[in-house]
């Protein structure tokens, strides 16, 4: 275990590392960069998913042919059958 | 600008931690340099996305390891960036482990780093230069702990191969 740790050391003993104390600025930068794209996007999906919810349905009842009969409303009532009064008997 | 106290807590991070994730993450990236700063960068970014959730759970290292070495496996997979480096023919593992050749350079190291598959580099790195357990790296890595303790033995027995190989060959050039 402890030579391959040595081994990774060596692999690294040349490298140049990065000069000075890291600057956290520039990754703060970056993040408020990325959070403000990722708000953005989320706000985007929100509006899309929304105008679907509304215009989709618009769309479809707008678009629906004006030949079909319309349903039968509620309240209208059949009209009613006329009493049986034909007939000799019927009027006694 | 006033500050929030995301930015405070994230600053001190950066500045605690930065210079070591980019030393280790060259590891990963066999010596480049740029590109252990770009993988460091990206992940920082997206770590600063998550600080709330990640600062609660304490676990603000393993995310920003789990970024680096996924995106670094995603990096090395992408065939426009394509950077192993071949070599002509690996040895077969020699059974018993043998002590790493002697004399090596730095340069010669990384270069047997850079012949393993990212999956094994990112193993070893984890395992033997993070000191993480097995179960700490399989969770990271996103695998089974078998997998990650499979990949640390190939790993390590390809290296002693791939150097003891450059050894033999700057001895009898």
């Amino acid at each position: 275990m402890n030579d391959v740790k040595d081994l990774l050391e060596l692999a690294l003993s040349d490298v140049p590392g990065p000069a000075g104390r890291a600057d956290p600025a520039a990754d703060l930068a970056r993040g408020h960069r990325l959070l403000r794209r990722r708000r953005l996007a989320g706000l985007a999906g929100l509006t899309a998913a929304v105008l679907c919810g509304v215009l989709v349905p618009l769309a479809l009842q707008g678009s629906a042919p004006s030949h079909h009969p319309a349903p039968a409303t509620a309240g209208v009532e059949p009209p009613a059958a006329e009493p049986l009064t034909v007939g000799p008997d019927s009027r006694a | 600008m006033p500050r929030s106290s995301r930015d405070e807590e994230f600053s001190a991070f950066v500045q605690t931690r930065r210079t070591g994730l980019v030393r280790s993450a060259c590891l990963l990236t066999a010596g480049d340099t740029h590109l252990a700063e770009d993988l460091v960068q990206t992940a920082l970014a997206r770590l600063y996305v998550a600080w709330p959730k990640v600062r609660r759970a304490g676990t603000e290292s393993a995310y920003v390891w789990r970024i680096v070495v996924n995106a670094h496996i995603d990096e090395v997979r992408r065939p426009s960036r394509r950077r192993e480096r071949h070599v002509p023919e690996l040895p077969e593992a020699a059974a018993p482990p043998e002590p790493f050749p002697d004399g090596l350079a730095g340069g010669e190291v990384r270069a047997a780093l850079a012949a393993l598959p990212p999956g094994m580099r990112a193993a070893v790195v984890l395992r033997h230069w993070l000191d993480l357990s097995v179960g700490e790296t399989a969770e990271l890595m996103n695998c089974s702990e078998g997998t990650v303790k499979s990949q640390t033995a190939k790993a390590s027995a390809r290296l002693r191969d791939l150097l003891s190989h450059a050894a033999v060959e700057r001895t009898h050039p």
